[in-house]
């Protein structure tokens, strides 16, 4: 059976020729082919070319791994396959762990869509402080004084 | 006048809610899933970050998404009595590294009462009937939001005035069973409390045993059982109809009992404290082990997360014993599991113990 590939060009008019296994970890791709002609280019709307990159580069390395074993992947290569998925968005700053999250829900890939979101949780939000999780994500302090009094009390008791 | 300046309030709080987003550049409904993934422990935090923040780790929405997605952790609520008579509630988060109880010292909510019922539906606590010293039972019901970390005004009441009772859930309503009322017939009466549609109906089966004094549910059916001596009985849901329980089974239930894996357990505490759990096939009671008597004060409540059974006894003390590793860890016959001590001097009784999961 012959590969078959899929061209993708992303908002930026940057092209990415794949495999279409690798393309069709994204289950809205699918669609997109067969509104359009499979032959043609598959244009991407939303998604840059380098957060596309790396979307490319994160199923490609899924979809060797799902390949190997005849599907059924051993426990130690699932172990590597989380250590690089913790690498992988590690390289990341957070102007691109918010791209790559947004690509993600749009082409709408389960896996790597849960993984940003969980590093999300962990490295912006988990044991951070009120005023370090505020910083880093930007958010506008719409409380009244009286009102974060009242918030900040409750949570002093929940660390007592 | 007031309530034109209110509407005005809700107003501007509505039109805040949508200028403002949960993390900026991002929508709303993926940020989302960001949030519901942080754990639980950092909610109180997370509610100081802005009103959008608060608003959504308050909600129903959040618990809903770490239901969906296995996301829920489960703490343990026990509904506690000290020696003034004053009814507090405290909170253990089983899964945290520095594992300790915390009193929830809002405002005493709860009226210096005995023979209450405790249960929990969803992300909150119910609190229900009781009688006083110089007072008869009653039907008021209290209703605390884990997720809020508030009790809630105006829930409804039970449709009949009781005390010590038994109160299990059950397909998402409160049954409030036998106990003692204000007239003869309410032992063999009870009361579906549905917090969502806000009634309550009473109904009644002379099967229902006096005196009650424990109860758990497996397979979708309620068991009770009575006082020393007394039998037991069993409630299916689908005929809506009370049975006596059979003798083999009935005859070890002899301490409090809990669910877990679809087993049941319970914890003899006649002699010394033992595990016992029912073989549903043979319809014997198997000894587990006994619970070394060093760490426990008696009497004890259960709760289960998991494959875990957390013995809660007088004053908080804690042991927890995993039910999976429980056979391969005896040491003469007693089990090893890890504790947790109370961390207050004061002396406290626990009435009952539920678990929350969010």
């Amino acid at each position: 059976m012959s590969k078959k590939n899929i061209v993708l060009k992303s908002s930026n008019g940057i092209i990415f020729e794949v495999e279409e296994a690798v393309a069709l970890q994204s289950e809205t791709i699918p669609y997109m082919i067969e509104d359009d002609c499979a032959n043609d280019t598959i244009p991407l709307a939303n998604v840059t070319g380098d957060i596309l990159a790396l979307v490319i580069e994160y199923c490609k390395k899924h979809v060797v791994v799902a390949d190997g074993d005849g599907g059924g992947s051993s426990s130690s290569s699932q172990e590597d396959l989380k250590n690089w998925d913790a690498q992988f968005m590690n390289d990341l700053d957070q102007s691109k762990i918010f791209n790559l999250l947004l690509a993600a829900d749009f082409l709408n890939i389960k896996t790597l869509f849960d993984l940003t979101c969980q590093f999300v949780a962990d490295t912006m939000i988990k044991g951070k402080s009120v005023e370090e999780v505020r910083r880093t994500l930007n958010i506008e302090k719409d409380y009244t004084s009286e009102e974060e009094a009242k918030a900040r009390q409750e949570n002093e008791w929940a660390f007592k | 006048m007031e309530l034109m300046i209110e509407e005005t309030e809700c107003a501007d709080q509505s039109n805040d809610a949508q200028q403002m987003v949960l993390i900026s550049g991002v929508p709303d409904d993926i940020s989302n899933f960001c949030l519901a993934r942080v754990p639980r422990e950092d909610h109180m935090a997370m509610k100081c970050v802005s009103r959008r923040w608060r608003d959504f780790v308050r909600s129903d929405e959040l618990c809903d998404y770490r239901n969906k997605f296995n996301l829920a952790e489960s703490w343990i609520y026990a509904l506690c009595r000290d020696i003034s008579g004053g009814v507090f509630l405290y909170v253990l988060n089983p899964f945290s590294p520095r594992r300790s109880w915390k009193r929830i010292h809002e405002y005493p909510h709860i009226p210096m009462r005995e023979g209450m019922g405790f249960a929990a539906l969803g992300k909150r606590l119910f609190v229900l009937g009781g009688c006083g010293w110089l007072e008869d039972a009653i039907d008021e019901v209290s209703c605390y939001d884990a997720a809020m970390n508030t009790w809630l005004g105006q829930v409804p009441p039970l449709s009949t005035k009781r005390c010590f009772f038994a109160c299990e859930t059950l397909d998402g309503k409160i049954m409030a069973i036998g106990g003692i009322g204000r007239n003869a017939e309410v032992p063999q009466t009870w009361d579906i409390y549905d917090p969502i549609t806000k009634t309550c109906k009473t109904c009644s089966d002379a099967n229902i045993v006096p005196e009650i004094e424990d109860s758990f549910v497996m397979d979708g059916k309620v068991y009770v059982r009575g006082g020393a001596g007394s039998s037991a009985a069993v409630y299916d849901a689908s005929s809506g109809v009370w049975e006596r329980v059979d003798d083999d089974m009935a005859s070890g239930w002899r301490g409090p009992a809990v669910v877990v894996a679809d087993d049941l357990y319970v914890l003899d505490q006649s002699f010394g404290t033992k595990l016992t759990m029912w073989c549903k096939e043979t319809r014997v009671w198997i000894r587990i082990g006994r619970l070394s008597q060093l760490v426990m004060k008696q009497p004890c409540r259960l709760v289960s997360i998991g494959n875990s059974i957390f013995v809660i006894g007088k004053d908080c003390s804690t042991v927890v014993i995993d039910v999976e590793n429980m056979r391969k860890k005896t040491m003469d016959g007693v089990m090893v599991c890890s504790s947790i001590p109370k961390t207050w001097d004061y002396d406290i009784d626990v009435i009952s113990c539920k678990s929350v999961a969010i």
